[in-house]
């Protein structure tokens, strides 16, 4: 069952039609944890793959324990452990090939199950903090299907602010109304957009590949660095929009992950506005304790921009890696950390040479805005051939054309994707200045039916027709 | 358009909603989908003009033995969603799309007779630019000779058969009495397919209309709710309404226009996917493709020995499907398939009873994207599709895989064009 397909949407909405046929707090947390474990079971259905997995939640649950009953000087070994436990389940590969386990195991979602149980151990071994968790509670946390595949980041105190609530949150027709369009909204994301785009990264990176005239290959370059960051966001994204609008029909809020990321007018903007669990899980559990500890080392006022720079850096490479195993991570985490701090860097100088009133003032023209957002734009692109290639394309894409050739297209990538970028916000900014009385026309409960009821016949149109394999001939009695 | 979702609606006591839009909203989703089905069907009516009525006007209806071939001296034509040319069918008196009229061949010219089915008979194409058509030219030029090509093709199981089935046999006979100097027997790997189907029982054909009895809308109305029931019942409401979905305008073109624009690569993948249809293409070909070649077998021996009887070569050549094309341009494919199979099968068994086989599937390497030379949805070839074959079979004929029309020095024949 895909994340994103019709079938778990159904699964979802039947989950949380049985979840509403009561209100109270343990019969929705009784239908989360089955539709969970019916969800893992239908993953796959050897119980032994599931071992690992089984073991690492325990693992938690024992540094978990261990901590809540006071003994919080081990918080540090503990957080230690349930790193390098996951590090090693997910076979990364500066670990000796020889410790690994040598049969296929369930790892789908144990990157966030990472975060979710690290994050539990951390505020565990926080003595301000009085945590008790139970067995129970702790699985449904770290299982909750609707979160389980690719997130969103949930904090366990939201978690449980919404899912043990005694009087649960309303779920009126508005609400519904809302939930189901946003799920017509990322299914067509998914089915469509991203189907579409994909199939136009795959076809630039073939002519990439191939002997072809230069035109053609510029044209191909373009293309490939310009699609798959959007295909990235429809693909991601849409699957966010499932999942949270599922949960809220199971009477839970789930964190945004997106927030109009192409909009950022920074790099360190963009990280507020794109896989944002995953980056205010890093800062507040990374970057500031980091930035703490830096400052207390050295404690020079006139170095404290700079270790802001460090901080983020590390924080941001870390994001980095934890997107895969391989050294292609390793390259996409450094570009990711060095694209954040030299952003740092250019504020901290900026800042120092214009000073704070100016640099602010500078930072607010539209033009300086635009030209940010479209090198933000062209940096995500060029970092991402690391998330998504190995050595081998990589390798080919980038000997495609020569280097000068490549400076023209990064060239045109910014330049076209500032204009299209501020392009769209101004359209936009048009769009929802038509106002009715209840607020912008174009988001009215009636604008919204019709919008929605579009995107699900062209959804429906396309996944029923792209469910077929290419047809042969169709008069084949000829 | 959405703002930004940071904010849940459902925190703050929720609005209740109007109760005129209990009715109102699902009012307007429903007026939405019909107008977006509407407005596409309509356009798509517009901008892909389609004809009513077909090939199959040039056909007796109600023929009892199924078996007929088209009216002689009948023109019909056809445009098909996917085409930009209209195609018209002009059968002589003997039923055949020849461009000329049957009877025996002038003194001088060397008479080449086609059988095949459709893709040989040029379904879609106008016949001046079919391979038919284009081929005698090329060889007349290149041979210096008076080259004709007498076109008995014809394709559809109502149709009189496609070659070979059971009913084909007589009209090979045909084939041979219309005094050929070679027999050119162009195949497709659907002919291999339909081999085993047996049209010598009377069917009707795809478009045979129902004559409406006045007064019978509402027990037509009872009907369809019966039938709809029935198929709920059965549970396949699904596959009807995919089947009625695929019976619109708009699903065609939408194919079209995905099929289109998908890559070689993708639209492979895509067509690999189709277990039975790809068959053929594997490289130990399922159980089903092994049948059909047995049967294919059985005729392929008897035309070939009557041809021989007759003192008549006949040449064979297996024309790709779209996929074939697309894998063999494309040069490499996965480890279980093998595009060449059923070329290979088929040049063993025609040569080895006496036959001579060209091959032209090589050539299919040299040419970037030739699937773009069929119709995506179809699946027969367009007109630059049949120019592409035209070229290939005169490539392979003068140059010397039929030695009668031999050319010791044949010209370079441009392969890759800008199409």
């Amino acid at each position: 069952m895909d994340a994103a397909s019709f079938q778990f949407v159904f699964f979802g909405l039947v989950a949380a039609c049985v979840s509403n046929l009561s209100r109270s707090s343990m019969w929705r947390s009784l239908v989360l944890m089955s539709a969970s474990i019916v969800f893992l079971g239908l993953l796959t259905h050897n119980l032994m793959f599931f071992l690992p997995l089984a073991g690492f939640l325990l693992l938690g649950y024992c540094g978990l324990t261990m901590l809540e009953r006071g003994w919080s000087k081990y918080a540090v070994w503990a957080i230690l452990v349930v790193v390098l436990a996951y590090i090693w389940l997910k076979k990364y590969t500066f670990l000796p090939e020889g410790t690994f386990l040598s049969f296929p195991y369930f790892t789908l979602g144990l990157s966030y199950i990472f975060f979710r149980v690290l994050h539990l151990v951390i505020e565990a071994g926080d003595e301000n903090k009085k945590l008790h968790i139970g067995f129970g509670s702790y699985l449904l946390y770290t299982l909750n299907f609707t979160t389980l595949v690719s997130g969103p980041i949930q904090r366990y105190d939201e978690f449980s602010r919404d899912q043990f609530a005694g009087e649960p949150l309303s779920l009126g027709p508005r609400v519904v109304g809302l939930q189901l369009e946003r799920i017509v909204r990322g299914f067509f994301k998914v089915n469509v957009l991203a189907m579409l785009l994909h199939a136009v990264q795959q076809d630039a990176l073939a002519q990439m590949l191939q002997p072809l005239p230069t035109p053609i290959k510029l044209l191909s370059a373009f293309r490939l660095a310009v699609v798959y960051p959007f295909f990235l966001y429809c693909n991601f994204s849409g699957y966010i929009d499932i999942v949270i609008a599922l949960a809220r029909l199971m009477r839970v809020r789930l964190p945004e992950n997106f927030d109009r990321p192409f909009s950022a007018s920074s790099f360190l903007d963009f990280w507020n506005r794109w896989h944002i669990t995953l980056s205010t899980w890093l800062k507040t559990y990374v970057y500031n304790p980091l930035l703490v500890a830096l400052m207390r080392r050295i404690p020079s006022l006139s170095l404290q921009p700079f270790l802001g720079v460090v901080a983020f850096f590390v924080t941001f490479f870390l994001i980095g890696i934890w997107h895969g195993r391989t050294s292609e991570y390793v390259v996409f985490g450094v570009l990711q950390g060095g694209g954040v701090a030299a952003n740092k860097l250019w504020q901290v100088w900026l800042t120092s040479r214009l000073g704070r009133k100016r640099y602010k003032a500078l930072a607010a023209q539209p033009l300086y805005i635009a030209c940010g957002r479209g090198l933000t734009f062209s940096w995500f692109a060029f970092t991402l051939f690391w998330f998504w290639a190995n050595w081998k394309q990589i390798d080919g894409i980038f000997h495609g054309i020569d280097l000068i050739q490549w400076l023209g297209v990064w060239l045109s990538i910014w330049l076209s994707a500032t204009a299209a970028l501020a392009s769209w916000e101004w359209i936009r900014g048009v769009l929802l200045s038509l106002k009715t009385a209840e607020g912008p026309a174009l988001t009215s409960r009636y604008a919204r039916v019709v919008f929605a009821s579009a995107l699900a016949v062209v959804a429906f149109a396309m996944t029923v027709l792209l469910s077929q394999p290419a047809p042969d001939i169709v008069y084949k009695a000829f | 358009m959405t703002q930004s979702n940071r904010s849940d609606p459902g925190c703050a006591i929720e609005a209740k909603l109007p109760r005129r839009d209990w009715i109102v909203l699902p009012m307007l989703s429903l007026l939405t989908i019909l107008l977006l089905a509407l407005s596409f069907e309509s356009t798509t009516w517009w901008l892909f003009p389609s004809s009513e009525s077909g090939l199959d006007a040039c056909f007796v209806k109600d023929d009892p033995s199924g078996n007929a071939g088209p009216k002689p001296n009948s023109v019909c034509s056809e445009r098909i969603v996917e085409s930009r040319l209209a195609a018209e069918y002009r059968f002589n008196s003997c039923g055949h799309r020849a461009g000329v009229e049957c009877g025996p061949k002038t003194q001088g010219t060397y008479r080449i007779v086609m059988i095949g089915s459709s893709v040989a008979m040029g379904l879609f194409v106008p016949r001046e630019k079919t391979f038919a058509a284009l081929l005698p030219a090329e060889l007349s030029q290149q041979t210096g000779r008076k080259i004709e090509i007498y076109n008995e093709s014809m394709g559809g199981r109502f149709r009189g058969g496609a070659f070979p089935t059971k009913s084909s046999a007589p009209r090979f006979k045909e084939a041979l009495e219309a005094n050929p100097d070679m027999i050119l027997w162009i195949l497709t790997p659907m002919d291999i397919e339909n081999a085993s189907f047996d049209n010598s029982s009377p069917a009707q054909p795809p478009s045979a209309e129902v004559a409406s009895v006045p007064g019978e809308d509402k027990n037509r109305f009872v009907s369809s709710w019966n039938k709809l029931q029935v198929a709920f019942a059965a549970g396949t409401l699904e596959d009807k309404v995919r089947d009625r979905w695929e019976e619109t305008k708009a699903s065609v073109v939408l194919k079209h226009m995905l099929y289109e624009s998908e890559s070689q690569d993708q639209y492979v993948k895509s067509y690999l996917q189709n277990e039975d249809e790809a068959g053929f293409l594997k490289a130990a070909p399922n159980e089903k493709w092994q049948r059909d070649l047995e049967e294919f077998q059985v005729y392929a021996t008897e035309f070939i020995s009557e041809a021989r009887a007759a003192k008549v070569p006949l040449v064979a050549v297996l024309v790709p499907n779209r996929a074939q094309a697309a894998m063999i341009s494309q040069g490499e494919w996965p480890d279980s398939y093998d595009p060449y199979k059923l070329d290979d099968e088929l040049h063993t068994m025609i040569v080895s009873r006496g036959g001579i086989y060209i091959d032209i599937l090589p050539d299919f390497r040299g040419i970037p994207n030739p699937e773009r030379h069929y119709f995506p949805v179809d699946g027969h070839l367009d007109a630059e599709g049949h120019a592409m074959i035209s070229e290939l079979l005169d490539k392979e004929l003068v140059g010397g895989a039929f030695p009668p029309l031999r050319v010791i020095s044949p010209p370079q024949v441009a392969l890759e064009r800008n199409r």
